[in-house]
């Protein structure tokens, strides 16, 4: 039996990987900048889409079993306040908004609380994370004529929809059964195809109806909207409604061209677990600009990143001894991802620069002298990763990290893994009138 | 898949030389759509995403029920639902809201009768 090269370098990988414990900063700025700052990792992100959903999950979460109110454990909550109520935006004026706009719109606050943070003592303190994030998207030419040709799509899908179901709706409480209502809507379809110069109207509209013959199973007299509605999903499916909705707001999550992410974070512990007596030792700022290229190289993005972190050096050698901390680190490094079909990769390098002034005495007049300590460190990562299904992927990353505390010479990155997930139907499985 | 909101019984009096305009409003963001009203006689009047169109006198529409349907989606991620609101001659005749986690494409059929005002 024949190896494939591919294989027994993954088997090589695996007992390195059995041996990689420390978890990869991501490139990008978080998800939810506040349960970054005090290091939780929370199973779910409360969202409330309004002050009434605010305020309840805040009480919730913040009444306590004896009717008091304390931290809750590993919660986070982001909140938008832009999209707390009705702004009756049309999809042009949300999609082709100027930049300031945009920062305003797109700014999101969270926060995170654990009463579990740890102090080197291991000593379980209060820690509350506060952050912000927005993301500001640049349009170009193609972006434009991408977004007008999923528009012009769902344009016809819809004109050809809300014109032959309204029909149907009437139809449907004079026909008899299943056969005199399609018998009698055969015409109204050939004739609405033809409206919207679609080819081939006869032959389409008597496929349509030959389909929903097939799969309308109701009964029209006693379960009319039921009927109905299986009537409407048989067209549906057959014209690719679903495919072209979901590409569209694929999309327009993830549209070509520039765009800049902007994030803060910032923690504040209580070590002592009371109120009064706190410290804000750790403060980060990101900035994460991005490039999805277009058409030829539609499979490929571009991201850069600048993450600048502020420790309080006082904080951290009194609750955390022995640890070496700089005040001033500044992250800065480059990703490139990739997509081909089942296989995806993700190349990246940081940088990463620190420094601090350390008190070394004081001169013949009294004054304090310091000494600037710095280091420097590059972490280079490859992620290889192969779809299996499309609930199953197997990655692979290798590389150099950036040097651990701990264990300051292991910085080979060799880590093997298989994740399991569940998705709906695949999107080009859909392929159908409308499609762009 | 699209989830049907049917409204029935609705109605609302006009006097036979009463010009009829249908308005529609997108109250949430983002909403994109097509509406058809299918009223008594021929030129059913169609209206693009939101805006108002004209579906005659009063007299034309007795008898019959008149039909508006809209195929309406949601395309922006940070809203989290559909609102529409529905006009005649400036007076509001229905507004629909349903949570995008129901569904973020729907149809809305609205069933409406022209009775003679008093």
């Amino acid at each position: 039996m024949r190896t494939h090269p591919f294989l027994l370098l993954l088997l090589a990988a695996a007992p390195a990987a059995a041996q990689q414990s420390d978890k990869l900063d991501p490139i990008k700025a978080p998800t939810s900048p506040a349960a970054y700052a005090i290091g939780v990792q929370p199973s779910a992100i409360l969202q409330p889409k309004s002050y009434t959903a605010l305020e309840t999950a805040l009480y919730s979460n913040f009444r306590n079993g004896s009717g008091g109110f304390g931290l809750p454990s590993d919660f986070a909550l982001e909140f938008s306040p832009y999209w707390a109520k009705d702004r009756g935006l049309s999809l042009q004026e949300y999609l082709f908004a100027a930049p300031g706009r945009q920062f305003t719109r797109n700014s999101s606050f969270s926060i995170a609380t654990t009463p579990g943070f740890a102090l080197s003592g291991n000593d379980a303190t209060a820690a509350v994370g506060i952050g912000w994030r927005t993301s500001i998207h640049f349009a170009d030419q193609n972006d434009k004529k991408e977004l007008k040709a999923y528009a012009d799509s769902l344009a016809l899908l819809q004109r050809l929809s809300a014109g032959i179901k309204v029909y149907a709706e009437t139809i449907a409480d004079t026909a008899n059964n299943k056969n005199a209502f399609l018998q009698l809507m055969q015409p109204i379809v050939e004739t609405r195809l033809r409206s919207l110069k679609i080819a081939n109207p006869g032959a389409t509209a008597a496929a349509m109806i030959s389909k929903a013959r097939t799969e309308v199973t109701a009964d029209l007299k006693n379960d009319r909207d039921n009927f109905v509605d299986q009537f409407y999903a048989s067209l549906d499916t057959y014209a690719g409604v679903a495919g072209v909705v979901d590409r569209y707001q694929d999309y327009i999550r993830n549209r070509y061209g520039f765009s800049i992410d902007l994030a803060y974070a910032g923690m504040v512990s209580f070590p002592n677990n009371d109120f009064e007596y706190s410290f804000a030792p750790k403060h980060s700022l990101w900035i994460t600009p991005s490039y999805h290229f277009d058409k030829g190289a539609r499979w490929l993005k571009l991201l850069g990143v600048f993450r600048y972190e502020r420790l309080d050096r006082g904080y951290y050698s009194r609750f955390f001894p022995g640890t070496p901390v700089f005040t001033n680190n500044l992250d800065y490094g480059i990703a490139l991802n990739g997509n081909f079909r089942k296989l995806s990769f993700q190349l990246e390098g940081v940088g990463r620069a620190s420094g601090t002034e350390v008190e070394a005495g004081t001169d013949a007049n009294g004054n304090r002298l310091y000494r600037k300590e710095s280091r420097s460190d590059f972490q280079y990562i490859g992620s290889f990763t192969y779809r299996v299904t499309d609930g199953i992927a197997l990655t692979y990353q290798l590389g150099n990290k950036f040097a651990p505390i701990t264990n300051p010479l292991q910085t080979l990155v060799s880590l093997l893994s298989l994740n399991f997930g569940f998705g709906g139907p695949k999107r080009t499985d859909v392929k159908g009138l409308g499609a762009p | 898949m699209s989830k049907v909101y049917r409204y029935r019984d609705l109605s609302f009096p006009v006097n036979d030389n009463e010009d009829v305009t249908l308005t529609i409003r997108f109250v949430s963001s983002g909403n994109t759509g097509h509406t058809v009203i299918n009223v008594p006689g021929p030129n059913d009047p169609e209206l693009a995403d939101e805006g108002s169109v004209s579906l005659g006198k009063g007299s034309a529409l007795r008898g019959d029920t008149t039909v508006s349907f809209s195929d309406i989606v949601n395309l922006v991620p940070e809203e989290d639902e559909i609102a529409v609101q529905y006009f005649l001659n400036d007076t509001l005749l229905q507004e629909h809201r349903n949570p995008k986690t129901d569904a973020d494409s729907v149809y809305i059929v609205l069933f409406i009768k022209f009775p003679q005002a008093l």
